[in-house]
């Protein structure tokens, strides 16, 4: 058939033209635009393999009894703690493992749901999606929605790590607006493309890399028994090393040569999607994510109850460098509902920390490439039984967090820019425990009475591990001999209340850089914390420890002024020039104030924090500038924190967020919040010959940012004297109390009275 | 559509003017004004045959739902007396602690968590305004902790309020007297007292234009604080009432569970009845001489009518009540309407089967 005849009658022609009206877009929207937003913003696609392999029907059920097996015993075990002497306890142990009603309780359902359908391979979401097409939420009022799974889950941060959503955020920007009100333009925010100073990069330019680190005592554990050389590692060796052509990557024990060690690092390590990048295409109010990057997403992270945390590290392929993940079938038979170890796996790191001593996915650091352990805390306060009181209780994380689908809630109070699923959901001390919590002390009306006042969390936790990071120096590396990288300074480090925990009026409301908001109901009106508390360290313990540590930076970098270093760090306006302070006074007075005066304000724990990191002073504002990000692999290897720089800047997406489209899309809006009038300046902050711009200068932020801490709950809380005397943990003229008022609250006489009590 | 509002004592003419000049402000209305002619005249001959006769105009502007009469002093209008009240230095020294909002411990042999913080705001508005907290609570709370039950301090309204008193306090034995018939007090429910269901410190009559729902939202709030198990879908013994919690918010419990007769505009009664002996008449309510005209709505039709005019009232009248709230002549046109079509239906009907027959008439003729 001749194509000319497709067009020969004037009916054929009007079909033709019809069918290209509704064929055209189509195409553009799912082969061309897809295509060229990958071109356009640097990101990567392409199908993802990982190391699966079917099982035969007798190795299935070899695993099936291990497994079961192995379940068994945990739970016999947990039932007979109560007999004391051990070899009862054992013969206890067998009679239950044989006894049918237990058998039956214990174990794992998908075992059997497997051998029904035949399935001796997992082969990640697909495999799930078999049954799992679609999912039955069941929303807060009881209503119950059936969804598509796969939709359901990339729809969630967990998967986006941002959220363009109208009331997403209890966030003001420094222009007074909330982020992405009702009415605004809304602009995708969170982790994905909000760089922070604790970990000194983002997403897009910190998602995976393979560091080549150069222990010099070698490393513990597993790699202990690898080849490591003791010889001093050369360029040719890191290069050989990098340039491994294996598929798979290469490794401790692989041996390579000259005493190099190849270290995975990165956000990824802790997220979902199993891509070269994040889903930057969720950005976007059009496209989706490609169902290449679909099937990469990890459930079993979240699912299996033995997922092994030792297949978490950066594999490089042809396309690039991306994450691995168990697809064993022994983590799949193991499914289920998530469990208080699938959500710690990733959030212990920013709770307890990789240093804590209970985090388990830190003693499971990689079969090989071991994923770097972070030696600083975020934030310091971790959920586990040995150091929660909830955890200890047996109560599941989603007891609190209760989930819709796979949209989780955090609560509704939040300080940062932490993308939320169901913002408006309660994750609250209070739905539980009502406004009555404490029961047994004499003076229990009384403590009670304090919850008009004070966070639960102000008493009942007491501090931070002693590892929680205040300040971090990314400007100025120190070398880490054990793990044979360069890593930031931690400046000063601290758990303790008035040194890394501190306490600041909250209504649930914060700022663009994590700053809590809120006011003082019965106070002088003098409560201002982002010209006094945040923006300032008084503490002399605090800054004689910064002093040393400063002292002891300046034998590494002789350029150091000890005075102004110290200056800096602990009066961060001090960066500000006199026309700069008075625009952030007059900003503070005539933007914050009603994100600071509104709804129910309380006393709540925070923990501080600042970074020095290089900043583009071409965009700045009052309250500090663009951060720049680091990239890891020249930022361990070298020391060199300005290549590093320079390095993670020559990302695409960096380089677009310097142009126009860019600019227009979401970064103008992004500086009126962050404070900095004018909007974005596009000039790309590096050089002809890949250097850093003059523009680029080390800064600290130009105040602490506060972070929210709600776990690691101890039943017994501060008692009332760590508060109610002269010099308590609580700086009530700091929080904005009358004198009148502070002389009764740190008075003895009250407290004289109650301690008659035995 | 249109809903006739609860009869009102005035004369028809005031009515009118009202009216009128109310349609005239709001130009939408206007438009509507010879139909509302039509709805006077229905409800003024409604009003001659309605309920007005157990209602008087002039009796209460401003009733009282709960327990005491009017106040006879307006704590908000009156200034406190310097060194009354709280202000009172040992009022302070209590109010040191007692401010405090969340300021409660739950009992330990209900589990109910019982409330020890003072709102000084709704103290200084409540007709106690004028009392030192010593003046009641007099003895065992010189020193901390107090003593532990507060049982202990056999506290009860009617000591006080026995007789009129000079200062103008209510007499509630009439209260008492009706309490002492009532389910709470009959039935022996342990430690059941005024302070149950009334808060001394907060305690004050309503005021002239609370709107009905608030009225009914804080009576019942106190029967439901207890009687939780009223809030299900199919409440204990109310499996017979049908939408159970449109009941709830919109008409007092008190309603149904006090006796009809002897009702007084000022209060409901506190004889409150046990659930056989409680109105289950729908008619009751449910009718165009409702039972709630004589106290849920006694005040409500004159205020309405002067704030949003006697047409809006008609119109969005918001407390719509099926059987009370009626309008007669719209029963009439209403009767009317179906009369037509059921006319209209049947000469359609006879119309065709008249042409039917014509043409088979006219086929017959032309076949032969």
């Amino acid at each position: 058939m001749n194509i000319r005849s497709l067009f020969a009658t004037k009916t054929r022609r009007r079909l033709a033209i019809v069918l290209a009206v509704i064929l055209v877009p189509a195409v553009l929207y799912k082969v061309a635009y897809p295509l060229f937003f990958d071109a356009y913003t640097g990101v990567k696609n392409a199908p993802l393999t990982y190391d699966t392999r079917k099982l035969s029907e007798a190795e299935f059920n070899q695993l099936a009894l291990e497994l079961t097996e192995s379940a068994r015993r945990e739970r016999a075990e947990a039932t007979v703690t109560e007999e004391r002497d051990a070899f009862a306890r054992e013969v206890k142990m067998e009679i239950l493992m044989r006894t049918p009603s237990f058998i039956r309780e214990s174990g794992y359902a998908h075992i059997e749901y497997f051998r029904e359908a035949g399935i001796l391979e997992y082969k990640g979401p697909e495999t799930c999606l078999e049954c799992h097409a679609t999912i039955d939420i069941t929303h807060e009022d009881g209503s119950v929605e059936t969804v598509d799974t796969l939709d359901n889950i990339v729809n969630t941060v967990h998967f986006k790590f941002q959220s363009a959503e109208g009331g997403a955020f209890s966030t003001y920007g420094y222009d007074g607006r909330q982020v992405n009100a009702e009415g605004a333009r809304k602009i995708p925010v969170g982790k994905i493309n909000r760089a922070c100073g604790i970990p000194g990069s983002f997403s897009w330019t910190g998602w995976a890399a393979l560091v080549a680190s150069r222990p010099e005592h070698g490393l513990e554990g597993e790699a202990e028994q690898s080849p490591v050389s003791a010889d001093p590692p050369t360029a040719e060796g890191i290069t050989l090393a990098l340039n491994d052509p294996g598929a798979e990557g290469h490794g401790v024990g692989e041996g390579v040569a000259d005493g190099v060690v190849l270290r995975s690092e990165g956000c990824g390590q802790c997220h979902i999607g199993g891509n070269y990048h994040p889903a930057t295409e969720k950005m976007m109010p059009v496209g989706d994510v490609p169902g290449v990057a679909k099937e990469g997403i990890d459930c079993l992270i979240c699912h299996a109850a033995e997922y092994d945390m030792n297949q978490r590290y950066v594999i490089q392929d042809k396309k690039g460098l991306r994450w691995n993940q168990d697809r064993s079938m022994r983590a799949a038979m193991t499914v289920g509902r998530a469990t208080n170890q699938n959500c710690l796996n990733c959030h212990q790191h920013n709770m307890g920390g990789d240093a804590y001593i209970h985090n388990v996915a830190a003693k499971h650091l990689g079969d090989k490439h071991q994923r770097l352990l972070h030696t600083g805390a975020k934030r310091g306060n971790p959920f586990s039984p040995e150091s929660d009181a909830h955890a200890a209780a047996g109560i599941k994380c989603t007891d609190c967090h209760v989930p819709e689908g796979h949209k989780i809630p955090r609560g509704r109070k939040g300080v940062d820019l932490v993308a939320s699923d169901l913002p408006h959901k309660e994750v609250s001390c209070e739905s539980c425990h009502s406004q009555a919590p404490h029961n047994v002390s004499d003076h229990r009306a009384l403590l009670n009475g304090h919850v008009a006042r004070l966070a639960c969390e102000t008493c009942h936790i007491p501090q931070l591990e002693d590892n929680n990071v205040v300040l971090r120096d990314w400007v100025h590396p120190t070398w880490d001999a054990e793990e044979g990288i360069w890593t930031p300074t931690d400046v000063y480090r601290s758990g303790q209340p008035g040194e890394g925990l501190m306490y600041l009026w909250f209504n649930g409301n914060g700022t663009f850089l994590a700053n809590a908001l809120g006011s003082n109901p019965e106070g002088d009106g003098s409560y201002n914390p982002l010209m006094e508390q945040i923006a300032r360290i008084d503490n002399p313990d605090v800054i004689a420890a910064v002093r040393a540590a400063a002292e002891e930076l300046k034998q590494q970098y002789p350029d150091i002024n000890v005075d102004e270093y110290v200056e800096m760090a602990t009066n961060p306006l001090s960066q500000l020039s006199p026309e700069m302070l008075e625009k952030r006074r007059q900003m503070v007075a005539d933007n914050l104030g009603k994100a600071m005066q509104e709804g129910e304000s309380r006393i709540y724990p925070f923990k501080p924090f600042n970074a020095m990191m290089f900043e583009d002073m071409n965009n700045q504002g009052p309250f500090g500038a663009m951060i720049l990000p680091f990239d890891y692999a020249v930022y361990y290897e070298t020391g060199d924190a300005r290549a590093a720089v320079a390095k993670a800047i020559q990302d695409p997406i960096v380089l677009r967020m310097y142009q126009e489209p860019f600019k227009l899309y979401m970064m103008d809006e992004f500086m009126a919040y962050f404070g900095v009038e004018g909007g974005w300046k596009t000039i790309y902050p590096l050089t002809a010959d890949k250097t850093l711009a003059p523009q680029v200068e080390p800064h600290w932020m130009r105040q602490m940012g506060t972070l929210m801490v709600n776990h690691g709950i101890q039943r017994k809380g501060h008692d009332c004297k760590a508060c109610h005397q002269p010099d308590g943990i609580l700086d009530y003229a700091a929080l904005g109390y009358t004198p009148e008022r502070i002389a009764e609250l740190t008075s003895n006489e009250i407290i004289a009275e109650i301690e008659i009590e035995p | 559509m249109f809903s006739l509002p609860p009869p009102d004592p005035r004369p028809i003419t005031r009515w009118l003017v009202i009216g009128l000049f109310q349609a005239a402000r709001r130009p939408r209305l206007s438009m509507l004004l010879m139909l509302a002619l039509l709805v006077l005249t229905g409800s003024a001959l409604a009003n001659a045959v309605g309920p007005a006769a157990s209602y008087t105009a002039a009796a209460v502007p401003a009733p009282a739902p709960v327990a005491a009469a009017p106040a006879p002093t307006d704590a908000s209008s009156a200034p406190m007396a310097e060194g009354k009240g709280l202000l009172k230095q040992e009022s302070q020294n209590c109010m040191r602690c007692h401010w405090m909002e969340t300021m409660a411990y739950r009992d330990r042999e209900t589990g109910k968590i019982v409330n020890l913080s003072i709102d000084g705001d709704a103290y200084s508005h409540s007709v106690h305004a004028e009392l030192a907290c010593s003046d009641c609570h007099d003895r065992g709370f010189s020193s901390y902790p107090h003593r532990s039950s507060s049982a202990d301090e056999a506290l009860n309204c009617v000591d006080c309020h026995e007789g009129r008193q000079d200062d103008g306090a209510p007499n509630l034995i009439g209260v008492k007297h009706e309490f002492e018939k009532s389910v709470h007090f009959t039935e022996g429910v342990e430690e059941f007292s005024c302070f149950s269901c009334h808060n001394p410190h907060t305690f004050h009559p309503f005021k002239p234009g609370v709107s009905i729902l608030e009225v009914v939202a804080e009576t019942n709030g106190t029967c439901l604080d207890c009687h939780t198990e009223l809030l299900t879908p199919v409440p204990k013994g109310h499996e017979w009432l049908p939408r159970p919690q449109a009941h709830w918010s919109s008409v007092r419990c008190l309603d149904c569970h006090t006796p009809l007769e002897g009702r007084i505009p000022d209060r409901p009664s506190h004889n409150v009845l046990a659930a056989e002996e409680s109105n289950q008449l729908c008619v009751e309510c449910h009718s165009k001489g409702s039972a709630l005209l004589s106290q849920l709505y006694n005040y409500r039709a004159e205020q309405a009518r002067e704030e949003d005019g006697f047409f809006s009232q008609a119109i969005y009248n918001d407390a719509y009540i099926v059987g009370m709230t009626r309008n007669a002549w719209m029963d009439r046109i209403g009767l009317a309407v179906i009369f037509l079509m059921i006319l209209g239906v049947a000469a359609h009907g006879y119309g065709r089967y008249y042409s039917r027959r014509r043409q088979e008439n006219s086929q017959q003729e032309n076949s032969q």
